[in-house]
């Protein structure tokens, strides 16, 4: 029959389609899942239950936004949503947090054009990383998922008001509280990042 | 331009999103206030700290992902239509006997089909037992055909109803009730207005 030969085209080319986009953005995606939920399991988990709603819903996609932009509104919903189903995620495993962590030491990104030489510029070390990674854990998700995406995945605030589906108001407040969190949590382990004594 | 203002916007500030206007005024009040300037440099230094952790690689590659999708339901496409299946026989015969069997069932209600055999006239003149005056089980004549039942438990009765007068029981929730007292029942039933 002609439309099933037909249909088959289709859905093999966006199959195929699909695929690659998996392959050239699972990492990154990973990524996000894994600073959210705060553990390698439910990161795994929550990436494939993302791709796998991507994959249901691919026809829906709009080709002229970036396929990560949807993706991330895909997954920052069902990990918001999950969460509330859940109440409250696992607690997390320091070590998990450290050995997946500190084979891509090197690869961190360091871009920050924009801002002076700073000690803070250098590597993180261990103890900062794992301060930081549980700092998040105490964010309340939506509070969480703001700071990620614009802080590790560089959204803009526009960007991430489409990805959240609400209001560029409720994201500025969302950051800004979910930063003024994070700080407060730090600084109680490392109250040295934040002495005074350095400002100019 | 308080404190207090400006402290809510520093993340803005730090993040380029204010107007230039806004922004260059929070940058004027930085430059006069110590307080401000260091609830700003700790947002900084969070925001730095944030972006300098390092990217995490899963231990796994996407096989598992794409295996998932191979055997999920494929992409819905935009043209359903295509998929659409003609009904078998024997969905359409369910719905034919659904359609027969209400047929049926609302004939059998039909208060003119049994009117003639429940006529007190008729039961009198049978048989000397009954010579006497009866009161013939006339529950089931008024009874409404089955399509009234459905209307009236929509829509009560809503307007200015022409009813008989006679006391013919209306409950709005049981319909018709059976006759107690047949001496107030009329040969003739009056339609009079009910007023509401």
């Amino acid at each position: 029959m002609t439309h099933t030969a037909v249909a088959y085209r289709m859905e093999d080319r966006l199959q195929r389609e699909f695929d690659e986009l998996v392959y050239r953005h699972y990492q990154q995606a990973y990524n996000t899942a894994y600073r959210l939920t705060g553990n390698a399991a439910d990161a795994e988990d929550l990436v494939q239950e993302a791709f796998l709603r991507a994959y249901r819903f691919f026809d829906r996609y709009d080709r002229s936004m970036p396929f990560m932009n949807w993706f991330n509104r895909i997954l920052t919903n069902l990990y918001i949503d999950e969460y509330r189903r859940r109440g409250r995620l696992r607690t997390v495993s320091i070590d998990e947090t450290f050995s997946s962590a500190e084979d891509s030491e090197e690869g961190a990104a360091l871009d920050l054009p924009d801002l002076a030489p700073d000690p803070l510029e250098l590597a993180l070390s261990k103890e900062y990383v794992e301060a930081i990674h549980e700092g998040l854990q105490y964010l309340s998700p939506e509070f969480r998922a703001a700071v990620v995406l614009a802080d590790m995945e560089g959204y803009s605030y526009e960007e991430i008001a489409e990805i959240m589906n609400t209001s560029i108001g409720t994201v500025r407040s969302r950051i800004h509280r979910g930063r003024k969190q994070l700080r407060d949590q730090i600084k109680k382990r490392h109250p040295n990042l934040f002495e005074r004594g350095d400002l100019k | 331009m308080n404190c207090r203002y400006v402290q809510s916007r520093l993340s803005a500030y730090l993040d380029m999103e204010l107007s230039g206007a806004e922004q260059q005024q929070i940058r004027s009040h930085l430059e006069q206030c110590i307080e401000c300037s260091w609830e700003y440099e700790s947002l900084r230094r969070t925001k730095q700290l944030l972006r300098q952790m390092p990217v995490v690689v899963p231990t796994s590659g996407p096989e598992q992902i794409l295996l998932r999708v191979r055997h999920s339901t494929p992409a819905p496409r935009r043209a359903a239509v295509f998929n659409w299946r003609a009904p078998r026989w024997w969905q359409y015969a369910s719905g034919f006997a659904l359609v027969a069997a209400f047929m049926l069932w609302s004939r059998s209600e039909d208060p003119t089909q049994n009117a003639d055999a429940l006529t007190p006239t008729n039961l009198t003149a049978s048989s000397p037992i009954f010579a006497y005056p009866i009161s013939p089980d006339l529950s089931s004549a008024y009874r409404p055909s089955s399509l009234f039942l459905f209307r009236r438990s929509a829509n009560p009765i809503t307007e200015p109803a022409l009813m008989p007068s006679v006391s013919y029981s209306v409950d709005p929730m049981l319909g018709y009730q059976p006759v107690n007292d047949w001496s107030r029942v009329l040969a003739e039933p009056r339609m009079v207005e009910i007023q509401r």
